[in-house]
């Protein structure tokens, strides 16, 4: 059997098509890869969307007032007059042990 | 405080800091003294310079919550908290070198700084101390980095505790 020129240039060009074929292929697969990724980030994109609206700003206005506002809850008393503090301190002088404690004196025998 | 710019953000009112350091010496003279035992009474005095800074920061941290939570006035258990803080920090007691150490002296700028604290809060608060509880907030003021917060929390918990009646 006789191997020609012509034999030979059919044999290349069926492994150059086959090389095209493989390259078409894998592209349109990468590609279809891509549509398919998008597509399913578009559906989360949606499902978020989705539940933001469910949820809404107000509602989360609402859900986060107790943390955000808790820190301005505490008014405190205010005495012009700060001989209130001075009676304070004397009747926990005078009523209660915080001296006998201040008084103690602690020693290694 | 003050920015670069000069525009005063935090500025406490001078009468207010006038105001508590003049109640702050009155609680040494006519109330803290009188309650030691009259064994320790020479064995320190009061730099009234230290409490005037002491009560300059308290009014410095005050503002700045204030200016932060939005309050008019701070509630009880801060004030109590940040005097203890800035009084236990400054040591405005001095001990004189002749003095007679013990234990009362030793600890004479944190039981000051608790008593002055303690003044903010109703006295049966106080009446249910134990002694074991007050040597312990010595040892946290003296050992432990407690800061202000965390003193107006455990004042809270005290203050609760008594309220239903429980000794701490």
């Amino acid at each position: 059997m006789k191997f020609d020129f012509v034999d030979l240039f059919a044999v290349i060009s069926a492994f150059i098509g086959a090389g095209i074929a493989t390259v078409e292929i894998i592209s349109i697969w990468k590609k279809k890869k891509e549509l398919r990724e998008a597509e399913k980030r578009r559906k989360m994109e949606v499902e978020v969307m989705n539940s933001l609206d469910k949820t809404g700003y107000s509602s989360i206005k609402n859900a986060t007032f107790w943390l955000e506002h808790e820190r301005q809850r505490n008014q405190g008393d205010h005495y012009e007059d700060e001989s209130v503090y001075l009676n304070r301190a004397k009747t926990i002088r005078e009523k209660t042990p915080l001296f006998s404690y201040i008084n103690t004196n602690y020693s290694l025998s | 405080m003050s920015m670069e710019g000069g525009e005063v953000l935090i500025n406490p009112e001078e009468k207010d800091i006038k105001k508590r350091f003049e109640t702050l010496v009155k609680l040494y003279e006519e109330q803290f003294c009188l309650g030691i035992e009259e064994k320790h009474r020479d064995s320190f005095f009061l730099s009234k310079e230290l409490l005037h800074c002491a009560v300059t920061a308290y009014f410095d941290d005050i503002y700045k919550y204030k200016a932060y939570a939005g309050s008019k006035y701070a509630d009880r258990h801060k004030q109590a908290a940040y005097t203890i803080i800035w009084i236990s920090r400054f040591h405005p007691i001095q001990i004189k070198p002749e003095a007679k150490i013990s234990t009362t002296v030793l600890t004479i700028n944190e039981a000051f700084a608790l008593y002055a604290g303690f003044m903010f809060l109703d006295p049966a608060v106080i009446s249910k101390l134990q002694g074991s509880f007050y040597q312990h907030l010595i040892y946290t003021l003296v050992y432990r980095e407690l800061p202000a917060k965390g003193w107006a929390t455990l004042i809270y918990l005290m203050e609760t505790g008594a309220m239903k009646g429980v000794q701490f």
